[in-house]
């Protein structure tokens, strides 16, 4: 089961796929970071993050890029947040290494595919950036058109599909309740 | 409280206007107005470290109240600290007002999804 979150900036998304993975009633529950620590306002937002998952039982692991060679608990809930770093990481590189726009998106949907063979639920968190106009460089474009694409990429292979509003839950696309066959989760 | 959101001159006031049938006298931009429709949070929350308390003083005073907020998360990251706090802001302040609302409405193309409640 893949279920894709999301939504603009401050909308409340964290709160709800974190809230999605406790609903679950898996007992492991993976949260995967791929925010690389730059700065105050990164390590603020990180710990407002970690407050925010505290008690919930999650345990953290850092997976920056390549998240197409991770191992993670067979049958377990992963929470990986968020697709737009991973793919900032995997295209502009970071300091393990330089990136590639030609082969970024690619990367990450294979590592989305190897994330849900192995975990009995995952859910990733996305961001809405493309509704203030186009109006940037070329190269942003560029990256804004190719993360679009990993965005609708995802949707299409989730089973279930949401995109938060002030916090509150718009389903585009299945339902997060039933699992592929329908069967209560 | 009816709280509207929606991106830039996608027709929250024209909405607000016609479903509660007031003229556009009684629309502020200033909560602190009292006014039974405040329009523009977004815009007043540029200047507004912590906005909750004063919208928290306005719902005591007016629970009918209906706040029109754009909604500036669907962006890119800007590039100015002040600008991704001020983002950030209205977001959290969105979200702890769509918590307390009666009724949530978003605007798209001068469409009303009701995300909360009923119309």
């Amino acid at each position: 089961m893949l279920i894709f979150v999301s939504g603009g900036s401050g909308s409340g998304k964290s709160a709800f796929a974190e809230g999605l993975i406790v609903q679950s009633g898996l007992a492991e529950r993976l949260y995967i970071a791929t925010m690389a620590p730059f700065g105050a306002e990164g390590q603020a937002r990180i710990a407002r993050h970690r407050a925010l998952r505290a008690g919930k039982g999650f345990t953290t692991c850092e997976r920056l890029r390549d998240l197409e060679g991770i191992d993670v608990p067979p049958g377990c809930a992963a929470l990986l947040e968020d697709l737009t770093n991973l793919f900032a990481n995997e295209w502009f590189g970071t300091e393990e290494g330089d990136g590639d726009p030609d082969t970024a998106g690619e990367k990450v949907l294979r590592g989305l595919r190897r994330l849900r063979e192995q975990a009995a639920l995952t859910v990733v968190v996305g961001n809405d950036l493309f509704s203030d106009g186009m109006d940037y460089d070329g190269e942003t474009l560029r990256y804004l058109r190719a993360l679009a694409e990993v965005n609708r990429a995802a949707a299409a292979m989730a089973d279930a599909v949401y995109e938060v509003v002030c916090g509150i839950p718009v389903r585009h696309k299945g339902d997060a309740q039933r699992g592929r066959g329908g069967e209560r989760l | 409280m009816m709280l509207i959101v929606g991106g830039a001159g996608q027709g929250k006031l024209a909405f607000a206007l016609r479903y509660s049938g007031l003229d556009p006298a009684q629309v502020s931009r200033d909560p602190r107005a009292g006014k039974p429709i405040v329009a523009g949070l977004a815009g007043w929350m540029r200047g507004e470290e912590d906005p909750l308390p004063v919208l928290e003083a306005l719902l005591r005073e007016r629970p009918d109240v209906i706040l029109l907020c754009d909604e500036v998360g669907c962006g890119v990251v800007p590039m100015d600290p002040a600008d991704r706090a001020w983002r950030e802001r209205v977001g959290r302040a969105c979200c702890a007002l769509a918590e307390r609302a009666d009724t949530v409405v978003r605007l798209f193309c001068g469409l009303p999804t009701v995300l909360k409640g009923a119309l």
